[in-house]
């Protein structure tokens, strides 16, 4: 006995039903692409931002810490010696000669004068200035030109 | 009657004409898609001097100012133009990656439910033609992710680095592993349209590697994937391998029940 393979006829979808399902992964694919582009614009915003840093905040310490003692029961802060005890002391000087310090010689050198400015050349005569113009001719035509009312 | 034959059986002039017809299809492909990839490089060579350019100025002339400004915003945001060094290929490679695991564990999702038999109730036509067609656009898209690499800036992909698995330079295990589930899905795609030749055992062992190919999908999306740590795409990924793997039980289940059943109702030699 031989066995018959049939192999069903290959049922394929409607050009309508695979236009739409291309359009609708075309979509997918750019509202995906702007979504990544959106979340990637959002990230390098975030960390162009400076970042606060965090205020401390006061809290309650686990140790006891020992109170401040009233201030009736501290004893006083001495005060400082009256100045008329030091009015008619003096100081000591002190010289150079009591500090017995050598000082090495200086060798100054004499200074090197300076060489003499040279002297500027005389300037050159001014050019004679131009002969005035003459006064123009009057005549009708300048009052156009004057640009009056 | 294989296709071959039928081609043999024709009439020389019939013949002829089928001949033209292809070296005229082939011919217009050729000048179309040469036209196409110089209108790119001149674009990519200057975008304000290019054709391109040219007619996208003159078609921005004819939008509306409040669209224009709409269009602009949401363009910076995606990264726009594709000059100079644009994240948007990333963008792309992203998304078109998320959207080609999505259609590709769509179509093991349905392909299990139409052995399964719980889509009896559905037109075959509908149940047989999605199968097919969502592995053709999930096809489709992962050769999308792969090819915008080409442009992308940060990581230098070459076609080589695509073509050869284990040779990119961004985590090359794992991309390599998404350039072998390319090549089992585009096998498995091409093994809807040579069934009647391999005949149906081979094709329904090859069919098996489905399983394979989505398993490393899901391994290249999960692990090569810069968006996998974000909440969302955790949830896909834990949601998608999930209802595969109870599908995939649900299968074997009533496979053996199915097997069970046979074996109580032959009838027992004395």
């Amino acid at each position: 006995m031989t066995t018959m393979i049939s192999y069903p006829k290959r049922k394929k979808l409607t050009s309508n039903a695979r236009l739409a399902l291309s359009a609708l992964s075309l979509a997918g694919f750019l509202g995906g692409w702007n979504v990544i582009g959106r979340l990637e614009h959002q990230t390098a915003q975030a960390e162009a931002l400076p970042t606060p840093t965090p205020s401390p905040t006061p809290t309650a310490s686990p140790t006891r810490w020992p109170t401040i003692i009233p201030l009736s029961d501290a004893p006083p802060i001495p005060t400082l010696r009256p100045t008329l005890t030091t009015a008619n002391t003096s100081l000591p000087d002190a010289s150079l000669s009591d500090l017995n310090v050598v000082l090495p010689d200086i060798d100054l050198a004499p200074l090197p004068t300076l060489a003499p400015l040279p002297t500027l050349a005389p300037l050159p005569e001014m050019p004679a200035p131009p002969p005035p113009p003459p006064p123009p001719p009057a005549s009708s035509s300048s009052r156009h030109r004057s640009g009056g009312s | 009657m294989t296709a071959l034959s039928k081609f043999s059986n024709q009439t020389p002039g019939k013949l002829m004409q089928n001949v033209m017809f292809v070296a005229l299809g082939v011919i217009t492909g050729g000048i179309v898609g040469l036209g196409a990839l110089w209108l790119w490089l001149d674009f990519q060579a200057g975008p304000a001097q290019s054709y391109l350019g040219a007619v996208s100025a003159q078609l921005w002339q004819m939008v509306p100012a409040s669209w224009q400004l709409l269009a602009l915003d949401q363009a910076q945001l995606m990264g726009l133009p594709l000059t100079g060094e644009t994240p948007a290929y990333w963008y792309m490679a992203r998304i078109g990656g998320i959207i080609a695991y999505l259609l590709l564990w769509l179509s093991v999702v349905w392909g299990l439910l139409i052995s399964t038999k719980i889509s009896k109730t559905m037109a075959p036509q509908l149940v047989y033609g999605l199968h097919e067609f969502l592995a053709l656009l999930a096809l489709g898209f992962m050769g999308l992710h792969s090819l915008v690499l080409l442009g992308d800036s940060y990581f230098d992909f070459t076609i080589f680095n695509l073509a050869i698995p284990f040779t990119a330079p961004y985590e090359p295990l794992w991309t390599g592993i998404g350039t072998i589930t390319f090549y089992l899905s585009l096998v498995l795609t091409a093994s809807f349209y040579v069934r009647k030749q391999i005949g149906q055992k081979v094709w329904r062992i090859l069919h098996y590697l489905t399983f394979l190919a989505y398993a490393l999908a899901l391994g290249h999306a999960v692990m090569a994937g810069s968006d996998s740590d974000t909440s969302l795409m955790t949830f896909i990924y834990l949601l998608t391998g999930l209802s595969v793997l109870f599908l995939t039980y649900y299968r074997l289940f009533t496979l053996k029940l199915k097997s069970k059943r046979k074996e109580a109702s032959q009838p027992i030699r004395s």
